[in-house]
């Protein structure tokens, strides 16, 4: 099977040249405790994903395919095909241009990812915002000595998606992204513009943003489907973004700060997300470095703008690497509601097991009382078990 | 007239840079006039200036990782570096990975300092994120291999502060001149390092690196010099033996390129999402 799949992936690279990597992995999710809601999945999951990229370089033009695909074998809504990327980059001296889908990421807060909206979340892969839908996009740059500039046009919205019945951390009612709603009348073709500036003096690296478009989180509107049961329906507001993020780096140090302010989503709102990094080097004459991250999270947003886990919220956590050959990690971390005590613990850690296989391990667990916005996951404390080949 | 100007210039520099070479013969004449800590810095000072002017330099590195047990791990690195003409400033460089795979497109990009940390931005393709990272100590193990950050950053005179030692033979008769260097970066990961270098071409035949305890930590060795460009000698192989942990990590280097068109705007945060 495994091999049928290489030489699939492999044609491209055979008659076109460039390059081929990525990965493919088998994973098992072990929820603790039996489902909250009923018809979420039992215990146990197992799933296949496959990342195959093809990379093209040709003078100064690069090309990139990268699709993504999860099987899983007890929840339908959770598999899905995406193409990350599918794009074509332009690279002149001082600046360049891209069309095609893709990915950009801004910001430099390691828990909230508070300025980065380009993208969609793809909230079936990760709770943690990290993996992204892959963007269409058009983006112009100017590359000069004062900074950097750089111009996107967006021309078609990706929803966000969420579970179905059976999943597991899912809302009690179902999100019915069928009914999903836009406030634009050109709906999910409404185009989205935006314009970043980036540059670094010394040890300070900055970003600042604004964005117009269709914003990347829905409210929740109650509503009912066509098989007449309650529901939420997600409605996506047209807003303006405006963003700084900065980073002041001064030997072990990193001082992080990510500010919003927000309009379109009933009365303006801010949101602050801030913290320092501190590494300690060569822990106990090993090789291994142990860093410790604090950050804390502020958003005042209002009842007109889509619910967020952010409002006043710490998160700790330390990141032990081994700098070893099998580069060997973990990172701890919990995030602690300010107003309703909830806790959140989880731990990654990853190994390589030879140079081309890879074990992550991931764990979540849900603590606290519950009367805040993550209630609906009180029975879904879970741990993932990730083995991956890479090539 | 010109011409004549221009043909006495060429003479002036030739003449020059002939008499500026030092040899093992000027360093012996100086034995009784200059101290060893000034031999020790002219020597590392020719040893700069035989090297200087490459302008940019490319090379497929890979690095063969080897544990006490004798297991194996390969990395396969391109590298490319940005020489920066000013003294007190480092050179400029970019690590691209292509192996282990889970790391690959994954890249470095380091603008040296002297006496401080080095400024120095890492790209994570999958996340297509650049982060600022801190690099304090430059005595960390680089990918899990018995070199350090240290070890393979670049070499600047005024990092060190040297001591002659004495005229010593290297292996296969070579004439080496042995020379301590002691490191001037604070949170360098060594007290001492004995450099052995050939007393004709200038260049390290063996460097032996004492940890912060002052005891024995690895020994660098520098084999299958090859010059290029006339001037510029760079080995194929380095092989660095760690005495404490029994690890060792060998280094080749292919495919060099000097001169290879690069310039400063390449070395560049915003380029960094440029590379795959």
């Amino acid at each position: 099977m495994l091999k049928y799949i290489f030489i699939i992936l492999l044609i491209p690279q055979v008659s076109l040249g460039g390059e081929l990597r990525g990965y493919m992995a088998g994973e098992i999710s072990v929820f603790r405790q039996a489902p909250q809601y009923a018809g979420q999945q039992g215990t146990i999951n197992t799933a296949f994903l496959l990342q195959p990229e093809y990379i093209k370089e040709q003078g100064k033009n690069l090309f990139t395919v990268k699709p993504f695909l999860r099987l899983d074998k007890n929840d339908s809504q959770k598999s899905h095909v995406d193409m990350r990327e599918l794009s074509w980059n332009y690279f002149a001296d001082d600046w360049e241009f891209m069309a095609g889908i893709g990915k950009v990421y801004w910001g430099v807060v390691e828990s909230r990812h508070l300025v980065d909206i380009i993208n969609q979340t793809d909230t079936l892969e990760t709770i943690d915002g990290e993996e992204k839908l892959g963007q269409p996009l058009i983006q112009i740059a100017t590359l000069q000595d004062w900074g950097t500039i750089r111009f996107f046009a967006m021309p078609y919205f990706r929803e966000r998606e969420y579970g179905g019945v059976k999943s597991r951390l899912r809302t009690s009612k179902i999100i019915d992204t069928d009914s999903a709603k836009f406030e634009s009348p050109l709906n999910e073709r409404a185009p989205d513009f935006a314009i970043r500036y980036t540059h670094y003096i010394g040890d300070i690296d900055i970003g600042l943003a604004n964005f117009y478009g269709t914003s990347r989180e829905p409210l929740f509107q109650s509503g009912t489907n066509k098989a007449g049961q309650s529901v939420w329906i997600p409605y996506y507001q047209r807003i303006n973004q405006t963003s700084i993020d900065v980073q002041l780096t001064t030997e072990g140090w990193l001082w992080k700060l990510e500010g919003i302010t927000v309009s379109g989503q009933g009365e303006r709102f801010n949101a602050v997300s801030g913290g320092v990094e501190y590494t300690l080097y060569q822990l106990f004459d090993s090789e291994a470095d142990l860093g410790l991250i604090a950050e804390y999270h502020r958003d005042d947003r209002g009842r007109n703008a889509p619910i967020t886990q952010f409002d006043n919220d710490s998160f700790i956590a330390t990141r032990l690497a081994f700098n070893n050959a099998d580069d060997t990690q973990i990172l701890a971390g919990m995030f602690i509601d300010n107003n309703t005590s909830e806790h959140t613990f989880s731990i990654e850690a990853s190994t390589r097991l030879t140079d081309k296989w890879k074990v992550e391990l991931e764990a979540t667990v849900f603590a606290g009382s519950f009367t805040g916005t993550s209630g609906f996951a009180q029975k879904d404390d879970f741990a993932i078990l990730r083995l991956s080949r890479y090539f | 007239m010109n011409t004549k100007i221009k043909l006495l210039i060429g003479m002036f520099l030739l003449f020059s840079t002939t008499a500026n070479a030092l040899t093992l013969a000027d360093i012996k004449n100086m034995e009784k006039s200059k101290t060893p800590e000034q031999i020790g810095l002219m020597i590392a000072t020719e040893i700069k200036a035989r090297d200087t002017g490459y302008e940019s330099t490319t090379a497929n590195l890979t690095m063969i990782l080897k544990n006490a047990y004798n297991e194996e791990s390969i990395r396969k690195i391109r590298n490319k570096t940005l020489e920066v003409p000013d003294a007190s400033k480092g050179d400029k460089t970019l690590v691209i990975f292509d192996e282990p795979r889970d790391i690959a497109g994954t890249a470095f990009l380091t603008h040296s300092n002297i006496l401080k940390a080095d400024d120095q931005w890492l790209y994570l393709p999958d996340l297509k994120r650049v982060k600022r990272i801190s690099s304090k100590s430059k005595s960390g193990s680089f990918m899990g291999s018995e070199f350090s950050y240290e070890d393979i950053s670049s070499q600047e005179v005024a990092k060190y502060t040297y001591k002659y030692i004495a005229e010593e033979a290297c292996d296969n008769n070579i004439k080496c001149l042995k020379v301590e260097a002691y490191p001037a970066y604070k949170y360098s990961g060594y007290t001492k390092e004995v450099l052995w270098i050939d007393a004709e071409r200038f260049i390290p035949i063996k460097i032996d690196y004492y940890d912060r305890k002052k005891s024995l930590l690895k020994t660098q060795t520098f084999e299958g010099y090859h010059q290029y460009e006339n001037k510029y000698w760079r080995p194929a192989i380095m092989v660095m033996k760690n005495h404490q942990n029994n690890k060792s990590t060998i280094l080749k280097a292919e495919n060099y390129v000097f001169k290879s068109g690069l310039k400063s705007s390449d070395f560049t945060k915003s380029k960094l999402k440029r590379l795959r």
